[in-house]
């Protein structure tokens, strides 16, 4: 056997055992690729080209040279299918790749990637599984519209807006990205965020729409509750702010209030026998109390009013207070009480707490001019904390009586229902109303560690409940007491205040009622005085505020000097506070301004005795 | 001597090198495409080889041709193997 005879048989034989073992690993080459075709043929090619070699150089006289071209063409040609059947394959494979990874892409977006017709009713031609989460309805439902359009699914207050929308977007041949309320299967309302495009705006074939839909109803809801939570934290603070600027007005106006009063007094006093002077004085006076009512009300919305603590029982004032309504409004309306609270004892200040009733009673009968039902109702509300956070009502958790006065009446609206209780907001006519009942009912409730809110529906009525934190305990019996006349005595009298006008009316009063008084407008001097004089003094009148030196402060100083000295602060503030810092280091009495020359009689003799 | 039919093989080889050179980017992600470029390079050689063989050196040129199928089917052969049994799905 020559060489090339060797070699010829050598290539068939590789060529060979390739095509044998193509046919015995078949089954495993039938999913790998698409080529195995080309490459059997390509190896029965050559294995019978080489054949023919091997005969041809193996000097048999047998001519094989129109097959052999045959075969010689058809080789390279069957290498050009391979490649291009190989290349096939990988471009199927990229396809195969590009389909997983667009599944995956598709399936991870964390939203339903949507590809639909511009139509009426965007008619689906994709959509991806996560629809379901989002609707409830499982995608095929929407595809090619088959059991509902996506768009029937759109909150019927919000569709208007979704096709004005995208239709301004393709116009504008712009991204578009809305947020909208979709019905879900189960009857609730998810809220969506939508970003889409056109992909063609060419008139002439049918606009197609691709996008994703999210679902943001957990991010839009805590996002109300942010938008709420700052609104409440803004209002508290608009609240405080108001307060604090209503009784520093208060404050100064009561120091003006107690001159005019205790000159009104004085000149009563010295007029006794002029009856039409005495009128006059009279109207006088009646003014002033209105003015004193009003910087009350100040100073209980700012809740930097007196306040005595003790126990109270609500179902009393209630009982007072519809009396007192009974007695005094229109027979056309009725009023009834339903007073189911176990325990209906609060520790407040009962004048305070009966005269908030009072108001939000008469804010009910205003709003009934043409009658209705007046109810006061009582039930127990135990708020833990997250309750009590979710009513918004700004309280600690605990157990707390809650009242509600329900009137049938016109009702508020939710925008004025905001401002009802700021200072001087009224929405009755001039001069029917200051503004101020139930701002100072706002303030009453925070001072009493409690709360009030609103509830009100246009032309069915309005609740106010009023929550109290509850104490067991027993309401002391209060008996009126009655002065006819003001109580004259004797003895020294020291006045402190910064006020000058305040010091000349105090001591002019004192003097009237047959004291000695020494003023001062300045505690320093004050102290100095009483250092050299304590023994001649009796007792001593300070102001709560003044600068450089608190009544707290003075009282103190005084004390080092007669640590049995008898004092009764005076103040248009709190008795919270300092004041009752100094009421709890000893200070015998606490007298709000602006007092009366019977008040300051009263609580001068209280202090003696 | 020059025969038509071999000019004939050798064009069509030509052809089919030109395709893979336009499809380089691709033909670089068939699986052991090394081995069966070289199966090919090896087949258009032994093509060459029997063209020239008709105007100069013919019997170092024929021994060429003879040795360069043989190398090409042996190349082809070490390409199928791996090809065949391999465990992947995917040939490429």
């Amino acid at each position: 056997m020559s060489l090339i005879t060797a070699l010829d048989s050598l290539a068939f034989l590789a060529s060979f055992s390739a095509l044998v073992l193509l046919i015995t690993k078949r089954t495993q080459c039938r999913t790998k690729f698409e080529g195995k075709t080309f490459i059997g043929l390509l190896l029965c090619l050559g294995s019978i080209y080489y054949f023919f070699l091997i005969i041809e150089w193996s000097h048999i006289s047998v001519s094989f040279d129109p097959i052999e071209d045959v075969f010689g063409a058809l080789l390279p040609m069957s290498w050009g299918f391979l490649f291009y059947t190989l290349l096939q394959d990988v471009h199927r494979a990229d396809l195969r790749v590009n389909k997983l990874r667009y599944k995956s892409l598709v399936q991870n977006i964390p939203g339903a990637v949507y590809q639909c017709t511009y139509d009426q009713d965007y008619t689906m031609e994709f959509m991806s599984d996560e629809i379901t989460d989002i609707s409830g309805y499982p995608k095929t439902d929407f595809i090619a519209n088959h059991v509902r359009s996506f768009a029937s699914i759109i909150h019927p207050e919000d569709r208007e807006h979704v096709a004005k929308t995208v239709s301004e977007s393709i116009a504008e041949r712009k991204l578009f990205s809305l947020e909208y309320r979709i019905i879900h299967r189960d009857g609730s309302v998810q809220w969506v965020y939508e970003r889409g495009r056109a992909r063609s705006t060419d008139t002439s074939k049918p606009i197609i729409l691709e996008g994703v839909i999210m679902d943001i109803t957990q991010k839009k809801t805590l996002l109300e509750q942010k938008q709420q939570a700052e609104q409440q934290i803004f209002q508290l603070q608009k609240m405080d702010a108001i307060g604090q600027l209503a009784g520093g007005i208060a404050h100064d106006f009561n120091n003006q209030l107690t001159a005019l009063l205790g000159y009104a007094d004085l000149l009563a006093m010295r007029l006794k026998e002029k009856k039409h002077e005495l009128k006059l004085l009279g109207s006088m006076h009646l003014s002033i109390h209105h003015a004193r009512k009003l910087t009350e009300q100040l100073l209980a919305f700012s809740r930097k009013g007196k306040i005595h603590h003790e126990v109270v029982d609500l179902h009393q004032v209630v009982h007072d207070v519809k009396l007192i309504m009974e007695r005094s409004i229109d027979k056309k309306i009725d009023i009834r009480t339903v007073l189911s609270a176990p325990v209906a004892t609060t520790m407040g200040d009962p004048s305070q707490i009966h005269n908030m009733l009072l108001n939000v009673a008469l804010n009910a009968r205003d709003a009934m001019p043409d009658g209705g039902e007046m109810l006061f109702e009582s039930d127990e509300v135990i708020f833990d904390e997250m309750h009590a956070k979710a009513q918004k009502l700004n309280i600690a958790s605990g157990t707390y009586m809650c009242l509600s006065v329900t009137d049938t009446g016109c009702g508020i609206d939710a925008q004025t229902i905001q401002y009802i209780f700021e200072p001087f907001f009224t929405t009755k006519e001039e001069g029917k109303g200051t503004g101020m009942g139930l701002s100072a009912a706002y303030g009453t409730m925070k001072s009493h560690k409690g709360a009030i809110a609103a509830y009100s529906e246009v032309g069915r009525g309005t609740t106010m409940k009023l929550y109290f934190p509850v104490t067991h305990g027993v309401a002391p019996k209060h008996n009126n007491i009655i002065t006819n006349s003001p109580h004259h005595g004797k003895g020294h009298v020291l006045f402190v205040d910064d006020n000058q006008t305040v010091c000349d009316v105090a001591a002019m009063m004192l003097a009237q009622l047959g004291y000695d008084v020494t003023v001062f407008t300045k505690p320093q001097k004050a102290v100095g005085f009483f250092k050299d004089h304590f023994h001649a003094i009796q007792f001593v009148i300070i102001d709560m505020i003044m600068p450089h030196m608190n009544g707290h402060e003075l009282y103190i100083a005084l004390k080092d000097i007669q640590p049995d000295v008898k004092v009764l602060l005076a103040s248009g503030y709190t008795l919270n506070g300092e004041a009752q810092k100094a009421l709890d280091a000893g200070v015998q009495g606490f007298m709000q301004k602006p007092f009366t020359l019977d008040q300051l009689s009263s609580a001068l003799t209280h202090v003696l005795a | 001597m020059v025969f038509q039919n071999e000019i004939v093989m050798l064009l069509i080889s030509v052809s089919v090198a030109v395709f893979i050179y336009c499809n380089r980017t691709d033909i670089v992600r068939i699986r052991h495409y090394t081995t069966l470029l070289w199966a090919y390079v090896f087949f258009c050689i032994a093509g060459l080889a029997t063209v020239l063989e008709g105007f100069f050196f013919p019997v170092l040129l024929n021994y060429s041709e003879h040795i360069s199928y043989v190398i090409s089917s042996c190349f082809f052969l070490s390409w199928v193997c791996p090809v065949c049994n391999h465990e992947e799905e995917n040939p490429v």
